[in-house]
């Protein structure tokens, strides 16, 4: 999504000032990595969670389900 | 009929502007900004923040009431603020207070996805110490992962100045004053030194947009178009907002030098009985004139201005040019939620009128709405301090209210002494005589006291009938 083609006039009289939003764009992409982080986190804990609890059961009943 | 005049201050906003009629305060929202207004208005936003006070009220006219203006989609009307300042006369909390109630808004106006189109401190009145947004069409609807626009402007209007008083140590009066844009990020780096950068916040607001504003230049259009394509989510938004909310709630001014007369209502020499007599002067003062707002020229820590809110003034508006003072001041109307604006004022140069044709901020003397005045131990500070003739230091006091208490310390008082400690004493025209003869040359005098050992005397002015 391209926000700046959006914006209508009565937002656009303000000049942002581009290194603040380009500060902006590294704190959004530091985000999105520590989301993405989080979610194979979260996959890697429930994984070997899954793997302990796991008792007779082998590794591809885990991917299966 | 009385025509409605558009007010210079708020040209700038393309949804909407100020208009004054009369007395009355009126704003059009033009078909740009008409949709968000309605949106702030159906999602309880409006409602719940104009009834605790924060936002200013507002209430929908009819149009018609802007005579020949060009069509507009509402027309509302706000109640009349008594006094209108501006950031640079505001004390370090105050501009603090401002901050932290734009940082509140927004971050509260997100819940409801709604932001805040842009950050001007000149967008935040007081009503004694409590900070009141003033401009509804700031509002507007949140388009989720968008960028924070006003990022710049906060920095430079509210962050900047609050960084260069508690950091170094320097009022930012002057500063934002001479700038009513605010302070540029690149003045502040140029004046932190080098070991800040190891402060990430200072590093991540400061100096890094400076930076990457100043490398800009070198990068191709693929890679803007890449960053505008990116964003910035919601929730990384409100973390940046709280996170400088906590870091704006910390920040206190480390002034270089304690102020002079912070301390003075302790040092002064007056005696309580003295003290007393003099409040007792200004009880009666109060009690007849009954100024609905009264200034308290050179104000100091705000004793006498709490006397007169005692004694049933309703607003007090005090000047000085203390920042202590000014600190101490704010803090005693704070705790005891008294009506009383501390300001920073250099009497011998007030603020002028600024901005676009000069007229876009106005000077002190066109906001002038004073009831009563008081001006305690003020007027040596000019004549002696400063050089400025008696008589017209006289005649600028006596033009900004009806009646008044002026004080006058003689040449042989220990304060003035003091000022004339290094100095060859040049004011021969610096006599009681001559004070008495400057008031009575533009007023009557309702009642005069002595007040000290040293002859301090208290004058009660009134040229109404002059």
């Amino acid at each position: 999504m391209i926000f700046f083609a959006e914006i209508s006039p009565a937002l656009a009289y303000l000049d942002p000032g581009t290194g603040s939003i380009i500060l902006q764009a590294i704190i959004g992409a530091i985000a999105g990595a520590l989301v993405a982080v989080r979610i194979y986190w979260d996959r890697i804990k429930s994984f070997l969670k899954r793997k302990k609890d796991g008792d007779y059961r082998d590794d591809r009943s885990v991917d299966r389900k | 009929m009385e025509r409605a005049v558009a007010e210079n201050a708020s040209y700038r906003d393309p949804a909407g502007r100020v208009y004054l009629l009369g007395d009355r305060i009126l704003r059009s929202v033009t078909s740009v900004g008409a949709a968000d207004y309605e949106f702030l208005r159906d999602c309880g936003l409006l409602d719940e923040l104009t009834s605790d006070g924060r936002l200013i009220g507002c209430t929908e006219v009819e149009p018609s009431l802007l005579g020949e203006a060009p069509a507009v989609s509402y027309v509302l009307e706000h109640p009349r603020l008594p006094f209108i300042s501006y950031p640079y006369e505001w004390c370090f909390s105050a501009l603090k207070e401002a901050a932290l109630l734009h940082l509140d808004l927004l971050l509260e106006s997100l819940k409801r996805g709604v932001t805040l189109s842009d950050a001007s401190a000149y967008n935040v009145q007081f009503q004694g110490v409590r900070p009141i947004f003033i401009d509804v069409l700031s509002f507007r609807r949140y388009r989720d992962g968008e960028y924070w626009l006003a990022h710049r402007q906060f920095l430079e209007q509210f962050l900047n100045p609050l960084l260069l008083t508690a950091l170094r140590g320097v009022p930012f009066n002057t500063w934002l004053r001479g700038g009513l844009e605010g302070i540029p990020s690149d003045d502040l780096r140029a004046l932190l030194p080098w070991w800040r950068m190891f402060d990430w916040r200072v590093s991540a607001h400061v100096i890094l947009p400076t930076r990457l504003n100043r490398s800009v230049a070198k990068i191709d259009n693929d890679r803007i178009e890449r960053i505008k394509a990116r964003s910035l989510p919601k929730s990384a938004f409100r973390s940046m907002l709280a996170s400088l909310r906590r870091w704006v709630e910390g920040l206190e001014p480390s002034y270089s030098r304690q102020g002079v007369w912070s301390d003075y209502a302790e040092t002064n020499g007056y005696c309580a009985l003295e003290a007393e007599s003099k409040s007792e002067f200004l009880r009666r003062f109060v009690a007849k004139v009954e100024p609905r707002c009264l200034w308290d020229i050179g104000c100091n820590t705000g004793h006498y201005a709490e006397v007169a809110l005692e004694a049933g003034a309703k607003e007090v508006i005090g000047f000085d040019s203390d920042h202590g003072a000014l600190e101490k001041a704010f803090a005693r109307a704070s705790k005891g939620g008294l009506r009383l604006l501390p300001l920073y004022l250099d009497a011998a140069d007030p603020s002028p009128g600024q901005g676009w044709c000069g007229i876009e901020r106005k000077a002190l003397r066109d906001r002038v709405n004073a009831g009563g005045i008081l001006a305690l131990a003020f007027i040596h500070h000019l004549a002696i301090g400063r050089n400025l003739p008696l008589k017209e230091i006289v005649d600028w006091l006596i033009d900004l209210a009806p009646q008044g208490v002026i004080e006058f310390v003689e040449k042989d008082d220990p304060c003035v002494q003091q000022m004339l400690q290094f100095r060859k004493d040049i004011f021969p025209d610096y006599t009681r005589e001559n004070f008495c003869a400057a008031v009575l040359a533009r007023a009557g005098v309702v009642e005069e006291q002595e007040i000290t050992a040293n002859r301090r005397l208290l004058v009660w002015y009134d040229r109404r009938n002059d």
